[in-house]
C-alpha cells in the first residue's frame, strides 16, 4: 500500500464548526495547518445537521446570570471557568461568523432571541441551519490558507515514546483514505481533536463515532463524565430529526395517550422546555409506566411561528410532509432516542483546551464539553478557536520528533487487518449489538444490575469479536474501525455510569433515583492503564456558582 | 432503501457524491448511485445539495430496519466457532 506522510505545524482532526474554528485560528496565526477529516468538511458530523441554537450573549447580558443559568441546567457538572469562558467568548464568534457570511435570524439589524431548553435567564438566537454556516466555514478555512483532506479517517495517534498508553507526547496520528485506502501518517508539532462525540446513530449523527475519543483512550488521554450518555426526544418515524430547541422553544407542547401535558408532573416551572435529559427521562418514564405513546402537539402554534421554524428547520418540516404529518393539525407521536456523549464527557480538556496528554488538544463533542448548560454548538465554536490558538503557541515551541517507524507499522498493520480476513463478523452484525446494548442495558433509566450486564457483553464484544472484524472493501473498512471505537467508548460510558452511585443530568440511576450534593458533586474519570481502563472520582470545584 | 436516485433527473454533477457524509453514494454509468444503502442515516444532505430533485430521502426506514431479522448476541459470540 503507497503511503502518504504528511507533516505540519498543527494537525486538526474533524470538519465541523470545532475543528474549522480550529484550523481557521491556527492558520491565521500562521502556522502550516492541515485540517483532515472522514467526512466531507462542511458537511459532516454535528455542526452541519444542527437546527441553529446558538447561544445569545453581549456584554449588556448578566454574564453571572447566564452562569447560574448554565451550571443549574448542567447539574453542576460544569468545569465553571470554561462554561464563563464559552458564555463570554461567544459573543465574539457570533459577530465573526455574521462578518464571514452566516446567516441569522434577525428582525431588522437584531438577533431573534428565545429562551431554549431550561433556560430561564439565557436566551437563544438561531442561524439558518447547519448547512449554510458550514459551507461559509469550510470557505473562510480554505481562504486562510490551510490544507483541507476529506473523507480521510484517522484511527490513532503517534507517540513520541511509541507506546499506548503515552509517557511522552503526541507527535502525529496515522489514517486511511475512506475511499482508497490509502495509509497516511501525519507528523505534527501540535495536533488538535474535533472529531465530534460517540454515539450510535438515532437523533445523533452516524458518522460521529467517538473516533477521535477513542484514538486519545488509546493514547492514555484521561476521559471525563462519560457517565453521561445523552438521550433527547424525537419523532419515532424520525429519530435523527432536528429542531427540539426550536419547536419547544416556540411553544410545542408534549401530551401522553391520555391527552395530558405530563411534563407539568416532572417539571411544573418550563414544562416542554425541561432540560433535555429531564424531558428525556420524564417521557421514558410516561411510557414505562404504560401512559405511551406520548405526542408532540404544535396545533395552538400561529401561522407566523410555524412559518418562522418552516424557515429554521426546512428538512424538518420537508420530511413531516413526506410523512404526511401537518404540524398545524396533527400530533406527531414522539419518543426518547439515543444521543451519545453530546451533552457532556469525553477527552478531559482544561480551559486552553489542552489534555492531559502533551502535544494533544481537544474541542467541541469530542472533548468533555465542560458546559453542557449551553447549546453543544456555542462551545464547540469557542472551543475550537481557543484550541487553535493553543496549538499554534505550543507548536511555535516545538520541533518536529522522529517518529517511531515501528509505532507506524503496527498501526497501519491495525488498520488494514480486516481487509485481509475472508471470514468473521460483518461491521454491521456488531453495530446493531452494541446499539441493542446500549438503549437495553444502558438507557435513559439506568440501574446498576443491567449497567454491568452491559459492560461486561461489550467487554467480550470488544475482546472476542472486535479482533476479528472483517472488511469487504474500504468503506467496509471505515466501519470495522468504527465499530472498535463504539465498542470500547460504549464499555467506557455502562462503567463510568455505574461508578455514579446517584442520579444527576442525563445519568439516571432507578437505584439511586435522588441527586445527592452531598457526596457525589464530583466528577467520573478514567484513564486507560495497561490495557484496562481505571476509573475514580474526583471532587468539582465549585468556584464561581454553589448549588 | 431511504434514499433513491431519479437516475431521469440526475446530470451526473458529483455534488451529492462529495457532500454524503456517510459515503453511501457513488457514481456509476455517469450517474448518482446508491452504493451503500444500510450506511444511510436520513441526514438529507443529498437531497438538499441536489439542485435537480434527483434524490429523494424517505425517512422512517432506519426505524423499520431496526426491526430486521439479524443475529442474537450469541450467534455473534460464536462466529468463529460455527463458521
Amino acid at each position: 500500500m503507497v503511503q502518504r506522510s504528511v507533516g505540519c505545524d498543527v494537525l486538526v482532526i474533524g470538519g465541523g464548526i470545532a475543528g474549522c474554528m480550529a484550523a481557521i485560528r491556527a492558520a491565521e496565526m500562521g502556522a502550516r495547518t492541515v485540517l483532515a477529516s472522514k467526512g466531507p468538511v462542511g458537511r459532516s458530523g454535528s455542526s452541519v445537521v444542527a437546527a441553529g441554537t446558538y447561544l445569545y450573549y453581549s456584554p449588556e447580558e448578566d454574564l453571572q446570570g447566564y452562569l447560574r443559568d448554565a451550571c443549574r441546567i448542567g447539574h453542576f457538572l460544569d468545569d465553571q471557568e470554561m462554561e464563563e469562558e464559552v458564555i463570554r467568548e461567544c459573543h465574539q464568534r457570533r459577530l465573526d461568523m455574521d462578518k464571514w457570511g452566516v446567516e441569522w435570524d434577525k428582525e431588522g439589524a437584531d438577533f431573534v432571541r428565545k429562551p431554549g431548553l431550561g433556560m430561564t435567564t439565557m436566551r437563544n438566537c438561531y442561524f439558518h441551519g447547519g448547512r449554510q454556516m458550514m459551507s461559509v466555514l469550510r470557505g473562510e478555512v480554505e481562504r486562510q490558507g490551510a490544507t483541507i483532506l476529506d473523507r480521510l479517517m484517522v484511527t490513532d495517534l503517534l507517540t513520541s515514546d511509541g507506546q499506548h498508553p503515552t509517557r511522552g507526547r503526541v507527535v502525529g496520528a496515522v489514517g486511511f483514505g475512506a475511499r482508497d485506502g490509502r495509509f497516511y501518517v501525519f507528523e505534527a508539532k501540535a495536533t488538535v481533536l474535533a472529531s465530534g462525540d460517540w454515539g450510535i446513530g438515532e437523533l445523533h449523527p452516524g458518522d460521529n463515532t467517538g473516533d477521535g475519543q477513542a484514538a486519545a483512550m488509546r493514547a492514555g488521554a484521561q476521559m471525563r463524565n462519560m457517565d453521561q450518555l445523552g438521550f433527547s426526544v424525537a419523532p419515532s418515524a424520525f429519530p435523527s430529526m432536528p429542531g427540539l430547541h426550536p419547536l419547544t422553544g416556540h411553544g410545542a407542547h408534549f401530551l401522553n395517550r391520555l391527552g395530558e401535558r405530563f411534563m407539568a408532573g416532572y417539571h411544573p416551572e418550563l414544562m416542554e422546555r425541561a432540560p433535555r435529559a429531564v424531558l428525556a427521562q420524564s417521557m421514558a418514564r410516561e411510557i414505562k409506566d404504560g401512559r405511551g405513546p406520548v405526542y408532540m402537539d404544535c396545533r395552538h402554534l400561529s401561522r407566523e411561528d410555524l412559518e418562522r421554524l418552516a424557515r429554521i428547520l426546512p428538512h424538518t418540516f420537508k420530511a413531516f410532509q413526506r410523512l404526511g404529518i401537518d404540524l398545524a393539525r396533527d400530533l406527531v407521536e414522539y419518543m426518547p432516542v439515543l444521543y451519545g456523549n453530546g451533552p457532556s464527557g469525553g477527552v478531559r480538556v482544561g480551559k486552553d483546551c489542552r489534555t492531559t496528554v502533551e502535544g494533544l488538544f481537544c474541542a467541541g463533542g469530542a472533548s468533555d464539553r465542560m458546559y453542557a448548560g449551553v447549546p453543544g454548538l456555542t462551545g464547540a465554536s469557542v472551543q475550537g478557536w481557543k484550541a487553535g490558538g493553543t496549538a499554534f503557541h505550543y507548536a511555535a515551541g516545538q520541533a518536529t520528533l522522529p517518529l517511531d517507524q515501528r509505532q507506524v507499522m503496527d498501526l497501519e498493520k491495525v488498520i488494514h487487518q480486516p481487509l485481509g480476513r475472508v471470514e468473521g463478523p460483518a461491521p454491521k452484525e456488531v453495530y446493531c449489538q452494541v446499539r441493542d446494548i446500549v438503549k437495553e442495558k444502558i438507557g435513559v433509566l439506568k440501574d446498576g444490575e443491567r449497567l454491568a450486564q452491559g459492560a461486561e457483553a461489550l467487554d467480550r464484544l470488544r475482546r472476542e469479536v472486535v479482533p476479528y472484524l472483517r472488511a469487504e472493501d474500504y468503506h467496509g473498512l471505515m466501519r470495522t474501525h468504527e465499530v472498535r471505537n463504539i465498542v470500547e467508548l460504549g464499555e467506557l460510558v455502562a462503567r463510568a455510569s455505574l461508578e455514579r452511585k446517584e442520579s444527576r443530568y442525563f445519568n439516571y440511576r432507578e437505584d439511586y433515583p435522588q441527586r445527592d450534593d452531598v457526596n457525589w458533586l464530583k466528577w467520573v474519570i478514567a484513564q486507560t492503564e495497561g490495557h484496562e481502563a481505571r476509573i475514580w472520582t474526583e471532587d468539582i470545584p465549585l468556584l464561581r456558582v454553589k448549588p | 432503501m431511504t434514499v433513491t436516485v431519479d437516475k431521469a433527473r440526475c446530470t451526473g454533477c458529483t455534488v451529492c457524491v462529495q457532500s454524503c457524509p456517510s459515503d453511501v453514494l457513488r457514481m456509476k454509468a455517469s450517474k448518482a448511485h446508491v452504493a451503500y444503502p444500510e450506511s444511510c442515516t436520513d441526514c438529507f444532505t443529498c437531497e438538499l445539495d441536489c439542485t435537480r430533485e434527483a434524490l429523494k430521502v424517505v425517512p422512517g426506514t432506519i426505524l423499520a430496519r431496526r426491526n430486521d431479522k439479524r443475529k442474537t448476541i450469541e450467534e455473534v459470540f460464536l462466529w468463529h466457532t460455527t463458521a
